[in-house]
């Protein structure tokens, strides 16, 4: 990683909107991520959190508002493009490659920054610098045991590592992380915390989680939305002590 | 693993071996048409195995593949003419006869052709892009049919084979060990290929495209290439195939032709590379074998292939390999 130690957020959404017919999924939401910093977005079901995320991403187009990175406006840019400069994502639902080993899934991620696409020759499975990086991922999260299996055998929880190791293959500034915990046990969970907590010093990271104990602990910053506005944002300390926050969301029982 | 690659292994060179032992075996059953029948399988096979690369490991369906096949034909059929009779082609340019320049050209006018129709079509896909590549297909087909400055729908002869230095083409033996070491070319380029840092990534695209983008990949970029390297291989066969036959019809655009294609691979086992040269070889055994007892054969063959499709997914390599689903990376779709 490049050592920047930019002054501000290096990532920034400023008043995006996006509907869909009348329904308004986001709506005027603004938030910005920094370096060392995890910047949690929560919000009950249908609050937009998803949607939102795809447009931080570049998988969605919002109607207005920017998307900034770097200083750099991104808002027109494609998801493959903002990958390749350096902003991740990982999916709700597991989205890896089932005929893939896991060590083939983490391999095609570091590829895509290692580049030579168009090499059509040489083996990748005995490429030395590839195979390398992968292993340090691997060992990273946890995986390097399950390196040859097929990576549809994985147990859900180890997926969802998986999926880390191939965002953080991409060597991202910004980390865009949606549900990573979700269906994985209080243990995985636990474990994937630890490592989040170890990782941040390097990335911004944007983390959307159901799991409150998960977000009050790991969280510097929390952003409330409720039907795709930002009602809230402040410390875990603000959040759990404001009302709208307690009225819209906490109450539900979460 | 290591099991599953050497039995791979040997269903290559068990076939390889045995495609290579069939000119001396014609020769001592003095039954040298043999030669002739098995040139056309292989000449298929040169086209299967470049169609396995986008379906097999790209995940593109293509029902068009024929319009590459027929393309590379016509561009020897065409060129051969004017070479002939030596009138204008184009631009003062009389055509050509020789193999080094005709082949070279007709793959490259179907890469051409492959990278506009693949522009359109992949956009799409699923049972889309079945469809409008069938639809391009089809128009070539009606272009050729009405095309009655080079035969139209009677086609066109190839008045001399295509000529190569220090090898006669007309010869027999020759022609076929020239065919299957083209095929063993194609089979090794794509064998690396598919192993190598673009085949990883389009192998990647068909399995879950919106991952690839979220890594930092444009597929549309790599599936093209894909696309064009498949339709150059079917040019080359369809040039070899209008040297093999002397003669050049819009039947070779048929549908039917791309649907041919498309059994080999599938009966063969798709995803394997090798397998459509199996499936090459035993649908043109099939035919012939089926012909004998009816015109019909068709017929018979049809349950043939469903009972292939429904109980050996992989094909003929997935069977001999002992693996239903042929390979790792093949066109299971772990429904």
């Amino acid at each position: 990683m490049v050592e920047q130690r930019t002054i501000g957020p290096v990532f920034a959404a400023k008043n995006l909107f996006k509907s869909y017919g009348g329904l308004r999924a986001t709506d005027n939401l603004s938030l910005q991520l920094e370096t060392g910093k995890i910047h949690a977005l929560i919000g009950p079901n249908g609050a937009g959190k998803t949607t939102a995320l795809s447009q931080l991403s570049g998988e969605l187009q919002p109607d207005e508002g920017q998307v900034w990175f770097c200083g750099q406006d991104i808002t027109r840019y494609s998801m493959p493009k903002r990958a390749r400069m350096g902003v991740a994502r990982s999916f709700q639902i597991t989205a890896i490659f089932d005929d893939f080993t896991v060590a083939e899934n983490v391999a095609v991620a570091v590829q895509s920054r290692a580049g030579h696409h168009f090499s059509f020759w040489r083996a990748v499975g005995r490429d030395k610098g590839i195979n390398h990086r992968t292993n340090e991922l691997l060992d990273l999260v946890g995986l390097a045991a399950f390196a040859r299996r097929r990576a549809a055998d994985l147990a859900h929880g180890q997926k969802r590592q998986l999926e880390i190791a191939m965002a953080l293959a991409l060597e991202p500034k910004v980390l865009l992380l949606d549900e990573p915990m979700a269906g994985m046990g209080p243990t995985e969970s636990t474990q994937l915390a630890e490592l989040l907590e170890r990782l941040k010093q390097d990335f911004a990271i944007l983390l959307v989680e159901h799991d409150m104990n998960i977000v009050f602990r790991l969280a510097d910053i929390i952003s409330v939305l409720v039907n795709g506005a930002v009602i809230a944002s402040g410390t875990v300390e603000d959040i759990r002590e404001n009302e709208d926050v307690q009225k819209a969301y906490l109450a539900e029982g979460y | 693993m290591v099991k599953n690659f050497s039995r791979k292994s040997w269903a290559t060179l068990a076939i390889f071996g045995l495609l290579a032992l069939v000119p001396p075996i014609a020769h001592a059953f003095d039954n040298a048409f043999l030669i002739t029948m098995f040139n056309r399988a292989l000449i298929y096979a040169i086209a299967a195995v470049g169609l396995d690369l986008i379906i097999g490991f790209g995940g593109m369906v293509s029902f068009g593949h024929a319009a590459f096949f027929g393309i590379g034909a016509y561009t020897a059929g065409i060129l051969g003419t004017h070479a002939f009779d030596g009138s204008d082609f184009m631009f003062g340019w009389t055509g050509s006869n020789a193999a080094l320049v005709v082949w070279p050209l007709a793959m490259l006018v179907a890469a051409f052709f492959g990278a506009i129709i693949g522009l359109i079509s992949l956009r799409t896909s699923g049972v889309y892009f079945i469809m409008i590549t069938l639809a391009f297909a089809q128009l070539f087909y009606f272009f050729f049919v009405s095309l009655s400055q080079y035969g139209g729908e009677d086609g066109l002869s190839l008045w001399d084979r295509n000529t190569l230095p220090g090898l006669d083409l007309y010869d027999r033996n020759t022609f076929y060990y020239l065919c299957f070491a083209i095929l063993l070319a194609v089979w090794f380029f794509l064998s690396r290929l598919v192993a190598s840092r673009f085949g990883r990534v389009i192998i990647g695209c068909k399995q879950n495209e919106r991952r690839m983008r979220a890594l930092g990949y444009d597929p549309l970029l790599y599936k093209l290439v894909a696309f064009c390297i498949s339709a150059a291989i079917g040019g080359l066969a369809g040039a070899l195939i209008a040297n093999h036959s002397e003669f050049v019809s819009p039947g070779l655009l048929h549908w039917s032709r791309s649907g041919e294609l498309m059994v080999i691979v599938i009966l063969g086992g798709m995803g394997t590379l090798i397998g459509p040269v199996y499936g090459a070889l035993a649908l043109f055994l099939l035919e012939e074998s089926l012909v004998s007892f009816t015109e019909h054969w068709q017929v018979i063959l049809g349950p043939i292939l469903i009972l292939v499709v429904v109980f050996f997914r992989g094909g003929i390599v997935g069977f001999l390999t002992g693996n239903g689903k042929a390979s790792v990376k093949s066109g299971d779709d772990h429904g």
